[in-house]
């Protein structure tokens, strides 16, 4: 049984720069465009691009098919990907802090709440984007800032040692997959 | 969901990802949750420019990260208590500071911090761990230090202690040379505003356990300094790597000639450097300065500057390229 989209298609507006789109079907059954360049900052999308050997003659004609993200998420990621597809490749960053402020225009985007941030971090992960996982992980990081050791621990859930004992010893103690 | 966010839900590149965008303060604080918390900060190989133990009213252990200074004070809550009996190995409370720069401002920041069951030696030893960085660079005596010395070699026992530094008189030469004697500095020592009894070279030799990378002479030539001969007999012998001046004016009334600079560089002959700290500008001039360059020294450094041999600017020191960098990014502005 086939799935009718409830969103309609993404349509990015950068046809005029580069012709070669593809299609990506999310999760949900929502279908987006994405340009060339835009998909390239995804490791996983374009190694499944030229695994496929999909080219500028057949990428409409063969959507990609993403059943770990969600059309909410995707929406999220093709907007991130075509804003940042001109970017300049960010040099390695060598000291103990990342050292990048983070744009308004992704603050804005990634102003959701928790659970919505934590599943678009698990789609990110999954498709690869290096540079979308730096400014989650930011936003992220900036929730810890100026925070007792106290609050952190509320703010990140971290787990005490009892805590994280208890789950080893029911981690053990559960049978496996066999048995 | 909670409603903070399931940090550790998230695959594990994620998480050290997220370490990896906090503020180093932030990181710190992270290693003193949990066990876990700890192991991940210490993937993450943090260095630290310094750490130093400073011993005075309370016991302030300093980390540098660049402009980043994390500062973590340990204090008895009885303020009111003798000092004879106050001990460090438990403190009571343990309050956390940073100090950051931010758009050329010092900005600094407190955070609370209730204090469990550990005490200074083992919140050293976390540190040290996680920093991997397992001697202390510089540590601070006061005269009037409310520790005794005894806590304060158990505190650091078995650490390096590679500076140590005296912040008030002492009255006492026996206290001096317990201090020494207990806690053996591996590089230089320090006193500031030192009594006139340290005048007298022979008793002052004993400080001198073994090469020392610094050798420093406040407010010299004036009547008052340590007269030249006695330093060339006090350093008779040893390497001295290198030779600071300091306190000279800064605005033309040179309190030290060319001549007297020359003669000390030939009586002490660094093996490394000379460094003339607060000097006036108009030294900043070559064919004046090359004099000075008497024998292989790497560089010499006048002020917030440094020059090579063959007078080109030379870039030695973090802190002066620190501040070079500012400079630059100020006139920028």
């Amino acid at each position: 049984m086939s799935v009718e989209p409830e969103v309609p298609i993404v349509q990015v507006e950068e046809v005029r720069e580069n012709p070669v789109l593809y299609k990506i079907i999310s999760s949900d059954n929502h279908v987006f465009t994405i340009s060339e360049h835009a998909v390239k900052l995804s490791k996983t999308l374009w190694d499944l691009i030229t695994n496929l050997g999909l080219t500028a003659e057949n990428a409409l004609d063969n959507p990609i098919p993403v059943e770990n993200v969600n059309g909410k998420n995707m929406e999220t990621i093709v907007q991130f990907c075509e804003r940042h597809k001109y970017d300049e490749e960010e040099p390695e960053y060598t000291n103990y802090i990342r050292e990048f402020v983070l744009p308004e225009w992704d603050r804005q985007l990634l102003s959701i709440d928790n659970e919505e941030l934590f599943q678009l971090i698990l789609a990110t992960n999954y498709l690869d984007i290096q540079k979308l996982m730096d400014y989650c992980c930011r936003v992220i990081g900036d929730m810890a800032k100026d925070k007792t050791p106290e609050e952190l621990r509320i703010i990140y859930g971290i787990p005490t040692d009892a805590e994280d004992d208890a789950l080893e010893r029911s981690a053990s103690d559960s049978p496996g997959p066999s048995g | 969901m909670s409603p903070g966010f399931p940090l550790f839900r998230l695959p594990d590149n994620v998480v050290l990802s997220v370490f990896q965008n906090v503020g180093v303060a932030q990181q710190i604080l992270l290693s003193m949750i949990s066990r876990k918390t700890k192991k991940i900060v210490c993937s993450l190989n943090l260095r630290p420019d310094s750490i130093s133990l400073d011993t005075g009213a309370s016991c302030d252990l300093k980390i540098q990260f660049g402009f980043v200074e994390i500062r973590i004070a340990f204090e008895k809550s009885d303020k009111n208590a003798e000092r004879e009996f106050v001990k460090i190995e438990r403190p009571e409370r343990v309050e956390f500071y940073e100090k950051r720069c931010v758009k050329l401002r010092r900005e600094s920041v407190a955070y609370g911090w209730v204090n469990g069951p550990a005490g200074v030696r083992d919140y050293i030893d976390h540190f040290m761990e996680i920093l991997h960085h397992n001697w202390i660079d510089e540590l601070t005596l006061a005269w009037n230090s409310a520790y005794p010395l005894e806590s304060i070699q158990q505190l650091i026992n078995g650490l390096e202690i590679k500076n140590l530094h005296f912040t008030k008189d002492s009255d006492s030469e026996d206290y001096l040379v317990n201090c020494l004697n207990a806690i053996k500095p591996s590089r230089s020592f320090y006193l500031n505003q030192a009594p006139l009894y340290v005048r007298n070279r022979t008793r002052m030799r004993q400080f001198f356990i073994q090469n020392l990378d610094d050798i420093f002479i406040l407010d010299a030539p004036s009547d008052d300094a340590y007269p030249l001969e006695e330093i060339q007999q006090l350093v008779n012998g040893l390497e001295i790597r290198e030779l600071s001046f300091s306190q000279i004016s800064f605005f033309g009334n040179l309190e030290i000639s060319d001549d007297d600079m020359m003669n000390h560089l030939n009586a002490i002959r660094p093996s490394r450097s000379f460094c003339l700290d607060r000097t006036p500008l108009f030294v900043w001039n070559h064919s004046r300065m090359s004099q000075f360059f008497v024998q292989n020294l790497d560089y010499i450094v006048i002020g917030n500057a440094s020059l090579r041999k063959d007078g080109t600017e030379a870039i030695v020191h973090a802190k002066y390229l620190r501040f070079h960098l500012i400079l630059q990014e100020f006139l920028n502005d």
